[in-house]
This record gives structure tokens, C-alpha cells and sequence, in this order.
């Protein structure tokens, strides 16, 4: 009976009285939190529902850690002609300054994101990847480095490829990712 | 980002629109700056938790401007300050400590989560993560890149250790907090690391962050505070165990209407016990039975619109089943069943529900066209014809890069699926986009043996057997006497076009046997689209029709092999 009492007043107490809406809100949030980590999309029920991205993925680098570097490569037509494939190098090399300030952290995430979402609609055709907002950032920021670019006006349209590479293991060669078709640079 | 918000409300899109004008953001931002230098001088005014709020309401609000480059950092910044803010603007020690339990039982969960997902990652399990990861410019650092590849034990031994004081972090628990320091202090110099080697400096602040917070809970109770309330583990223990128990009843009330079957159900019991679920529309005698054969991981219902489709159109048959241990079909024994035990199923359902003088027409989507294919020879000359969409071949591990490539984590995608639904976590499976494409009436069934881990079981032991039949093969399909019509959907053409090769082999076969085969590619359509979308679906089944018409309407069957031959 005392454990039974025992029980029922632990119960009573985190049911109860001050703070149980705080305990309440605090435990949606935790057990949103796990019903949240699921690795397959397929259980994404919860993280539809997050609009403002509050509950946190906890799954950092797992259970498959990004083993590559994405790189985007672009060419441009210029007065009727084909230039070579030119880099946009996003990545900064490592320094120890990284430690405290690495702001251009956040255009190497943005890239790393854009490509894996990029990455998981490629098997659905160009005409599901185009539409997605994850390509259209990709191309319209090639267009507006193209632009930069295009001091005399007369670059008419770009491609662009998204590749992979291995980093520093120099053994491995790049791989391309995707060759998205050619886009007409409107002006 | 305003297309992420494209269903929510005016205000929400309002936001972001104010938020993305560059005098917006910029505001956002140096309103922060501001309001974290005042948090950083000492004092303890109310005005530090107002100062809080403001930083974890602007930055769960900047989270809808800057979602592409914002990391995990970002969230844990929100969440304490979230914290942060409940506990210094109330009096009450209850909510302060309900809101210090919350961000400690994060922390947890940030550790334990990412050091057991770790186990379910080739890499991690093998200890070659720290060489890969070290090995990118984005996330890693030459020098360390190097060592790890010169020292592999060692790189081995630290990645695995990464893992178990990830996954153990709840032992701080233990102890009477004897243990906090040590492992706090690990945590630290760990974050430490990764801010030098991974440039991820933000993680070193923001997780330490939460140090505070676990070092309060898991302490003996403080002399500050001697009536440390711990309820809120009492609150979150008890609502997640209320939840499993409505998870597990939710998964129970699944599995009996998935096994009840659909409206019109009937059961057909094999020579060895398995029991098919079949629904058979007979049609008009005259006309031939179309016998839809579904794809791996998949049930009859995926054949809905194909057959309503065919139905309204011609008097034809119409047999729908699903093999055993899909949908309400069920299994005897566990045991991987080969292709061979699917053709099997089939010719000994279709000989028993099926009049012998009917011709009959196998139509196969992906796995179930080879099904189809091996069957028609069993079947004879009942076959009037074979209609494949987007179907497998035997060869096609072997041949196609991109079939290999993906079929490398299929058997880990159906394991953790397989687990996952029987764990109960069907309920937090979403109505995916081929589901809402179906027919109205057929998406609650469909979406309850998609969620019901049965299909994901059945699905696992099948792509078992398949792997290895697949793997051995290399010779050339048999003749196939009966003609064929085979569709291939544009999309799986233009990503393999080696798929397309194996498809015309597929063809060949029943050219070789003597009868008509054509191919046709469906513009605009992808494997699945075939069969789910309500506009393809109608283009195969007009295709189907056309088909029938040619080579399959008002004959009768001349007695030849007989189904279970």
C-alpha cells in the first residue's frame, strides 16, 4: 500500500501544482524531440508540422557521415560560343582562426545542404529537380555569379554541374553529380 | 524559403517577407548582437530573461530566413535561450527547474541520439569515419586526415571511444554526480576538437551551453537549492510510456484491418499452408482475366486505378492478390521464399479461382513483371499475353550501375523499416505523395499495409532471395511463347539507359518464343507513377486495352499446361 501511495504521489506531484505547464510543454517538446530523429523520411509525420524548425536533429554526422565535398562548376555561352567549365570555390581551407571565426562556414553548409537535397529527388527527372526550391537557389546563385562575371553583356546562358570530391584523398577522382541543362540568362 | 511556407498563413508569409528585405534581416541581426553584449555583463535583472526571449524568438524566427547554412548550433542556441528565459522571468522554483530539466534532458538526448545513430553507419561501425570525415575540406583538416590514415588502429580506437561517450553520456547520472566532471570535461575538450579540426566553433559554445544545465540535474541536490524539483523526468516518463502503449494499440488495430482485407476479400489456401488474399472480379466469360502481379514492397492496391481503369472500359477479369506475407495474405513459416515460390503462388492461385477455358492476361509491375514472365512459361497457352511495366530483369544488378548502386542500402532501408513499424512507430509515418494519388477509397488500406511492418517483413525476405537468384544470373532469358507489351516509364529510360537494353532483352525473349512483342516508353512518368498517378495509370490501362483488343479478346483458352504444372 505505502508503495502504491508512494507511487500515486510522485505522480499527483508531476501532474500538479506549479510549473505543470512548463512540465507539459517541456515533455511535448522532449518526446517531439525522439519522435523527430528517425533517419527515414518515410517518418516525417512531426517534422511536417515544424514550421519554424524548433525541434532539433540530433543526429549529427550519423549514422552516414558526409564523406565528400561538393563542388559547382558552371559554363557560359558567350556571343554563340562555349566557354570551358570554371569552379566556384565555396570551401575555405582549415585554418585555426576557424576555431572562433568561421563565418563562411555558413555558404559551405548552405552548399553541403542545397547538394543532399539536390542529391535526393535526382533519381525523379529534371523536371521534378528544377522545381524544387533547393535547385532554383542553386541555379539562380550561378546566375548571379554569372552576372558578376559578364562585363560586356553578352553572356546569353549558363550550365552548371554539381560534382563531388574526395577532398584531400587526391587517389579518388571527382565525381559529377548532376549536369543540369542549359538556362537562359534573362537579363 | 517562401515556398517552404507556401501553405501556411498570410501572417508566417508576412514575416518572411519582412524578414528577407535586406533592412529586415539586418535589423534581426544587430538586434541581436545588442541584446547578447548586454546578456554577456554581469547582473541578475529580470531584464536578462527578457533579453532570453528575445534571442530564442528572433532565432527560431531567423531559422525561417537562413534555413540553408544554419546547423545544429543554431537549434541548441534557441532551445537554451528558450530555457533560459522560462527560468529567470517566473518565481516559482518548480518552473525554473521544469525549464533547466527540459535543456538538461536535451543535452541528453543530443549525445545519445548521435552516438547510437553512429552504430547504424558502416563508417562509424568500421572506425574508417574519422579518415573520411577528416578527409574533406568542408568538415576536416589535412594534418589529421593524414594521421588517421597513417594510424588506423589508433583513428579507430577514437572514433569508436567518440561513440561510447556519446551513447553513454547518461551515466553522468550515476554516482551522486561524481561522475559530471570527468565527463563534462571530455564532452569539452571533444567540442574543443571538433572547433579546431572541424571548424565547427559555434558546436565548442553552443553545447557547453548546456553543461550548466546537466551539472544542476545530475548533482546531488544543490544547497542553493535544497527542493530541487526532478518531476518533470516523472512527467516525460510517464507521457512517453502512455504514448508507446497508444502506438502499440494504433499498430494492434492496424494489423487486424490489414488482415481483414479489403471489401470483397476471398482466400485461397496453398499445398503448403500459406493462405492468399485474392479479390477476383470475373468479368465477362468472353473476355480474358488480367492478373495484376505487384512490385517488391508493394500490395494490389497499388493496381487500383489501372484495374477501375481497364474495368470501365472492357468486361475483362480482373484478379488482384497480394503474394504471402503482403497485405492480408499470410505466411506460414518465416523462411526467404524464391522467385520460383512466387511463380508457384501464382500459377496455383490462378489455376484454382480461374475457369480453364479463359485465357488470361499477367500484368507485372517491376518485380512482379518477372514473376509474370517466369510464370507465363508455367502457365502455357492459357497466357494470351504479358504486359510488363517498368520490369525487373535478372540481369540487371549485374548490368546497371544505378540498380547496383541502389540496391547496396535497400536490405538496411527494409531492416529499418521492417524494425520501425514493428516497434510501432507507424504512427509517425506520413501519408507519402503516392498514397494521396491513389483513389480515394483505396488510400486508408493502402496507407495501413504501407504502415503495418508485415509488408516490410515479407518485403525483406523476398529481396533476400531475389539478391541472390539476381546475382548468379548470367545467361539469356527463355523464349517466351506468349506476346508481350512492355512499358517503361521515361524516367527510369533517361536515368539508365542500360535499364532500357535490359527491357528490350525482356521483349526479345518473347520474340525468340515466336510471338508479338512491342515496347512503348510513357513520356513523363517514373516507376512508381505508373501504377499510383491517376493520369498515368489511365495511359497504361488504355495501352492494356489495346493490347487485349489485339491479342487476347474473345478467344477461349485451347487446353495446353495447366496453372500448378
Amino acid at each position: 500500500m505505502t508503495t502504491m501511495s508512494n507511487a500515486y504521489a510522485v505522480v499527483r506531484r508531476a501532474c500538479t501544482g506549479p510549473g505543470t505547464l512548463t512540465r507539459a510543454a517541456a515533455t511535448v517538446m522532449i518526446l517531439a524531440t525522439v519522435a523527430t530523429q528517425h533517419h527515414l523520411s518515410s517518418f516525417n509525420r512531426i517534422q511536417r508540422k515544424d514550421l519554424f524548425f524548433l525541434i532539433p536533429n540530433w543526429r549529427f554526422f550519423a549514422p552516414n557521415p558526409g564523406v565528400y565535398d561538393f563542388h559547382i562548376i558552371y559554363r557560359v555561352r558567350n556571343d554563340g560560343q562555349i566557354s570551358g567549365w570554371r569552379g566556384i570555390d565555396m570551401i575555405a581551407n582549415r585554418r585555426s582562426l576557424h576555431t572562433l571565426w568561421h563565418p563562411k562556414r555558413r555558404r559551405e553548409k548552405a552548399v553541403f545542404d542545397i547538394a543532399n537535397g539536390v542529391a535526393l529527388v535526382l533519381d525523379k527527372g529534371f523536371d521534378v529537380i528544377t522545381r524544387t526550391p533547393d535547385y532554383r537557389l542553386l541555379s539562380n546563385f550561378v546566375a548571379a555569379t554569372v552576372r558578376a562575371d559578364d562585363i560586356n553583356g553578352n553572356i546569353e546562358g549558363y550550365q552548371f554541374a554539381l560534382a563531388r570530391s574526395a577532398g584531400y584523398e587526391s587517389t579518388k577522382d571527382p565525381e559529377i553529380v548532376m549536369v543540369a541543362p542549359y538556362t537562359t540568362l534573362s537579363q | 524559403m517562401r515556398e517552404y511556407h507556401a501553405h501556411s498563413s498570410p501572417l508566417v508569409c508576412k514575416l518572411i517577407d519582412v524578414l528577407s528585405s535586406q533592412t529586415g534581416t539586418t535589423a534581426l541581426h544587430v538586434s541581436r548582437v545588442v541584446v547578447s553584449t548586454a546578456l554577456l555583463l554581469p547582473g541578475n535583472s529580470r531584464l536578462r530573461g527578457v533579453g532570453s526571449s528575445y534571442l530564442a524568438v528572433t532565432g527560431a524566427v531567423a531559422y525561417t530566413r537562413h534555413r540553408y547554412g544554419t546547423d545544429g548550433s543554431d537549434q541548441v542556441a534557441v532551445l537554451v535561450q528558450s530555457g533560459n528565459a522560462v527560468a529567470r522571468l517566473s518565481d516559482s522554483h518548480r518552473v525554473k527547474d521544469a525549464a533547466i530539466w527540459h535543456t538538461a534532458l536535451q543535452a541528453n538526448l543530443s549525445y545519445v541520439v548521435s552516438g547510437w545513430y553512429k552504430l547504424l553507419g558502416r563508417q562509424w561501425r568500421q572506425g574508417t569515419a574519422l579518415r573520411e570525415i577528416m578527409r574533406t575540406r568542408t568538415y576536416g583538416h589535412e594534418g589529421a586526415f593524414r594521421v588517421a590514415e597513417r594510424y588506423p588502429s589508433p583513428a579507430k580506437a577514437l572514433v569508436h571511444s567518440v561513440m561510447g561517450l556519446e551513447s553513454l553520456f547518461p551515466v553522468v547520472y550515476c554516482a551522486r554526480g561524481r561522475l559530471v566532471r570527468p565527463i563534462l570535461a571530455s564532452l569539452l575538450i571533444f567540442h574543443a576538437a571538433n572547433a579546431y579540426l572541424m571548424g565547427l566553433g559555434r558546436f565548442l559554445t553552443a553545447f557547453a551551453s548546456m553543461h550548466p544545465h546537466v551539472a544542476y540535474t545530475a548533482g546531488p541536490k544543490h544547497p542553493a537549492a535544497p527542493d530541487r524539483d526532478d518531476t518533470p523526468v516523472t512527467a516525460v516518463a510517464l507521457a512517453a510510456a502512455g504514448i508507446a502503449a497508444w502506438a502499440g494499440v494504433r499498430a494492434l488495430r492496424r494489423r487486424i484491418y490489414v488482415l481483414r482485407g479489403a471489401k470483397g476479400t476471398q482466400w485461397h489456401t496453398m499445398p503448403n499452408g500459406d493462405v492468399i488474399a485474392y479479390r477476383f472480379d470475373p468479368g465477362c466469360e468472353t473476355e480474358p482475366v488480367l492478373v495484376f502481379c505487384n512490385s517488391l514492397a508493394a500490395t494490389s492496391e497499388h493496381f487500383s486505378w489501372i484495374a477501375t481503369t481497364v474495368q470501365s472500359h472492357r468486361p475483362c477479369g480482373v484478379l488482384r492478390y497480394d503474394r504471402a506475407g503482403y497485405g492480408a495474405s499470410r505466411q506460414t513459416d518465416h523462411t526467404p521464399r524464391g522467385l520460383n515460390a512466387a511463380v508457384r503462388e501464382l500459377c496455383d492461385l490462378v489455376g484454382a479461382t480461374v475457369n480453364r477455358d479463359r485465357h488470361i492476361v499477367l500484368v507485372g509491375h517491376s518485380l512482379g513483371g518477372d514473376i509474370a514472365r517466369r510464370a507465363a512459361s508455367s502457365l502455357g497457352n492459357r497466357v494470351a499475353g504479358v504486359v510488363y511495366l517498368d520490369p525487373s530483369h535478372p540481369g540487371q544488378l549485374d548490368r546497371s550501375e544505378r540498380q547496383r548502386a541502389s540496391s547496396a542500402g535497400f536490405a538496411d532501408i527494409l531492416t529499418t523499416m521492417a524494425w520501425s513499424t514493428r516497434l510501432g512507430l507507424g504512427v509517425l509515418m506520413s501519408r507519402e505523395n503516392w498514397i494521396e494519388d491513389l483513389p480515394s477509397h483505396t488510400r486508408e488500406r493502402a496507407f495501413a499495409e504501407y504502415a503495418d511492418s508485415r509488408l516490410w517483413t515479407a518485403a525483406r525476405r523476398e529481396w533476400a532471395s531475389i539478391l541472390d537468384e539476381y546475382r548468379e544470373f548470367d545467361s539469356t532469358l527463355p523464349p517466351v511463347r506468349s506476346p508481350a507489351l512492355l512499358v517503361t516509364a521515361s524516367k527510369t529510360a533517361d536515368t539508365d539507359p542500360e535499364q532500357v537494353v535490359l527491357h528490350n532483352e525482356i521483349a526479345e525473349a518473347h520474340r525468340t518464343g515466336g510471338a508479338h512483342a512491342e515496347t512503348t516508353v510513357l513520356h513523363d512518368t517514373d516507376h512508381d507513377s505508373l501504377m499510383t498517378n491517376g493520369t498515368n495509370a489511365t495511359q497504361v490501362g488504355a495501352l492494356i486495352m489495346e493490347f487485349v483488343r489485339i491479342h487476347a479478346s474473345g478467344a477461349k483458352a485451347s487446353f495446353g499446361k495447366e496453372a500448378g504444372d
